[in-house]
């Protein structure tokens, strides 16, 4: 997961006005590893010591209060 | 352990403390691997009039609450469930089996409209090996709007539009959603039921269905005067200073596990390996303290993509602290 939520100046300087990219983290869908026990982390991390039979990967939309502009 | 003493003086009770972490990507929920670490507090704790369970979560198995509750009830003839924040779905059950839910100003309760997911659960068109969600009043939802909305009311009429949603969902998939309708509506009325003096059938009809199919949102936050005076649900306003105690307990437990803050693997990388050990659940009582850890390797790879970052989960569950 990218976490780019910093402020980008490219340097563009002209007659004092300086060009800023905001670059927000990506809108993608989270996933998640379902488990028979209480842990719920990402699918993005690797569980090499257990079987197939006990995971699913579930989607799950992020929840946030950022409300991005359109990408495009 | 010092808020906890003065909350039991508070209250006159034996508090265990439930915190099922919301830490983006490392997160925990209510599962079954939970009663045996309750069992150890409670045989600590032994019997006492008064049980409470200081509960945060969003949620998780909702068989796991059923088994909690009577468990918890071996110890005690009163439960009570403090919620400083969220107890959300399956944390709802568990207040629904107790005789008081105190719940302060930021306190709220959820739905109890569960997704279930199985392998044959349609599959999420972006990721093949993930699949979808499927919440069971969203199914039951399409046929009232068929019938309510469209006027296809007929049984043949109905008929065609299961087969319909049966082509888009598997038949399994759907087997599981009605059993899950059933099985919520039941756990709900069973959970009550074990109240000390649990309310009339028609209140626990009209608490069931609030919570299951009135509020039309899985992500509907129930506010104490909504869970008091329109669910009926049995809140307690709690005092200014327990309100205080019980809130301040929160922020520890949500400054312990770095709630506020995703889990980035990143961060943790100075060099081209590091091993891993995170919080990311607590049960807690006076006497006794479990955590629920994550244990892994975090590896940077640079082959065949430079800069990649590998995390493996080695080692995952309770972990007896005190």
């Amino acid at each position: 997961m990218s976490k780019n939520d910093g402020i980008v100046g490219n340097g563009g300087n002209c007659e004092g006005r300086v060009e800023v990219h905001y670059q927000f983290p990506g809108r993608s869908t989270k996933y998640y590893l379902l488990t028979a026990g209480s842990g719920y982390p990402s699918a993005e991390f690797r569980f090499p010591l257990s079987g197939p039979d006990r995971r699913l990967v579930v989607p799950e939309a992020a929840k946030s209060s950022a409300n991005p502009p359109p990408e495009g | 352990m010092a808020l906890i003493r003065e909350i039991e003086a508070a209250r006159n009770s034996r508090l265990i403390c439930y915190v099922t972490g919301d830490r983006e990507n490392l997160s925990t929920r209510i599962a079954p691997d939970v009663t045996g670490v309750f069992f150890r507090h409670l045989e600590l704790i032994g019997t006492h009039p008064l049980i409470d369970v200081l509960l945060y979560t969003r949620g998780g198995d909702v068989l796991t609450p059923w088994r909690l509750v009577h468990l918890i009830r071996e110890y005690t003839d009163r439960l009570g469930v403090l919620v400083p924040f969220r107890a959300y779905s399956s944390g709802t059950l568990i207040c629904l089996g107790a005789d008081e839910v105190v719940m302060g100003k930021m306190g709220e309760l959820g739905p109890i409209d569960p997704s279930v997911v199985n392998a044959f659960n349609p599959q999420d068109p972006t990721n093949p090996v993930a699949r979808m969600p499927v919440n069971i009043e969203d199914v039951y939802s399409y046929l009232a709007l068929a019938c309510d909305k469209a006027g296809i009311c007929t049984d043949e009429q109905l008929g065609k539009a299961f087969l319909l949603l049966g082509e888009h969902i598997h038949p399994l998939a759907l087997g599981n959603v009605h059993r899950n309708y059933l099985l919520i509506r039941s756990l709900a009325k069973k959970l009550i039921s074990l109240h000390q003096q649990p309310p009339d059938e028609a209140s626990v009809a009209s608490i069931v269905d609030s919570l299951t199919e009135k509020l039309y949102a899985h992500n509907h936050m129930i506010p104490r005067r909504e869970a008091a005076a329109e669910i009926h649900l049995p809140v307690v306003y709690p005092s200014e200073q327990l309100e205080k105690l019980v809130w301040d307990l929160y922020l520890e437990y949500a400054r312990e596990l770095v709630l506020d803050e995703p889990f980035n693997p990143v961060e943790l990388l100075h060099d081209s390996r590091c091993e891993f050990r995170v919080m990311s659940g607590v049960v807690e009582s006076t006497l006794a303290q479990d955590a629920f850890v994550f244990e892994g390797v975090v590896e940077r790879q640079d082959f065949p993509e430079s800069g990649k970052i590998n995390v493996n989960i080695l080692k995952q569950g309770w972990r007896k602290v005190l």
